[in-house]
């Protein structure tokens, strides 16, 4: 590679990590700007760590293509895992998906916002093989503040049972899942029972 | 002289696969659609909670509990599951209450009390705190009643420092 292409490089990183301050590509196949203001990567994979040096985040895609100008990442089929709180594990996974950082909030913190949509799948696994999977439209994760939500309905399957609710919030400093309602659509549990009587 | 060289008929090939399809679509973990589960019963509420070890989840604000021969509404409802005891499913509410048909001789049976705790396992229904059931007009107030879902049977028992069971038969005429 010539010096030229390694400068081009360089600058770019400096760019994501700029915008990104918490990302780091560690696995860039392929990586081309098509215009001054975009860059393009192929095979994406970004890792976030934590000021002790924890690995929080690590994000996948097919490709990320950024708007250097705003600062706004486009993903295809993204894929997280997340371990928060330590030994709780997230996977999530969806159709595209966005990166932005908004320059602070009021606390004087970058927040950092990646937003996930179509055919979101979201699951977790506990030690003792407990599975459960939620489905949806869309999922906004705060990484910073240790939250996550959906804008519309979710579906929960664990076990033989099977949740719909209008709404869904994490906290992920908890570990806890939160189902609500909207628009008068309650929150509803369908249990297939053990034993017949 | 045999012919070791194997045929390119497309054949067993496709057997081959078919099978394999057939071996991961019916391996593979599928997603559980509504009309999918056996029957069972419904829980509705305003919202929920999954705790961190998935083996609980706390219903709150005007919950329900509905299934084919009994209906219980509370405000707080919590159900866990244990390898040995199976689900258990506690109702909360001022008051909670619970409505029901008998199978056997299709009364109707109603109650109210503090806390209802229904084990499936057992199919026992546990009434907690100033527990009043009604059945065919006969009444029977006490602290703590257990109804029997399988045999219909009810029982009450009084402990030390509990009021008394008060139980209020309704005349023949």
């Amino acid at each position: 590679m010539n010096s030229a292409g390694v400068f081009i490089k360089i600058g770019l990183f400096t760019i994501l990590c700029t915008t990104n301050p918490n990302l780091f590509s560690n696995e860039t196949s392929q990586l081309s700007q098509n215009k001054v203001d975009e860059v393009s990567l192929t095979n994406v994979k970004l890792d976030s760590f934590s000021q002790e040096g924890n690995l929080e985040l690590e994000l996948e895609a097919t490709s990320l293509r950024q708007d250097v100008s705003s600062g706004e990442s486009h993903l295809t089929n993204p894929r997280l895992k997340l371990e928060t709180p330590s030994g709780t594990l997230w996977s999530i996974n969806s159709q595209i998906g966005t990166i932005s950082t908004r320059a602070s909030n009021p606390d004087g913190i970058s927040d950092q916002r990646i937003e996930l949509s179509g055919n979101v799948l979201i699951s977790r696994r506990t030690d003792e093989g407990l599975v459960v999977e939620i489905r949806g439209d869309n999922f906004i994760l705060f990484p910073k503040r240790q939250y996550a939500e959906t804008l519309s309905s979710v579906t929960v399957n664990s076990g033989n049972n099977l949740t719909t609710a209008g709404k869904l919030s994490i906290d992920l400093r908890l570990g806890r899942v939160e189902l609500g309602s909207n628009s008068g659509n309650y929150v509803k549990t369908k249990i297939s029972e053990l034993k017949e009587w | 002289m045999v012919n070791a060289k194997p045929t390119n008929s497309p054949l067993p090939q496709l057997a081959f696969r078919l099978t394999l399809t057939m071996i991961l679509l019916l391996g593979s973990q599928t997603i559980i659609c509504e009309e999918d589960l056996p029957f069972g019963y419904v829980i509705s509420s305003e919202s929920a909670i999954i705790s961190k070890n998935l083996k609980t989840i706390t219903y709150l604000g005007k919950v329900k509990l509905e299934h084919e021969r009994f209906l219980i509404r509370g405000e707080k409802l919590t159900i866990s599951y244990n390898k040995d005891k199976g689900r258990n499913i506690s109702i909360v509410g001022n008051p909670s209450s619970f409505e029901g048909t008998s199978r056997r001789n299709k009364s109707n049976i109603s109650a109210r009390a503090n806390e209802i705790i229904y084990e499936e396992l057992t199919q026992l229904l546990v009434f907690k705190g100033n527990t009043i059931i009604n059945r065919n007009g006969d009444k029977l107030e006490a602290t703590s009643v257990d109804y029997n879902l399988s045999s219909q049977a009810i029982s009450a028992i009084s402990k030390e420092g509990e009021g008394p069971i008060r139980l209020i038969i309704k005349s023949l005429q």
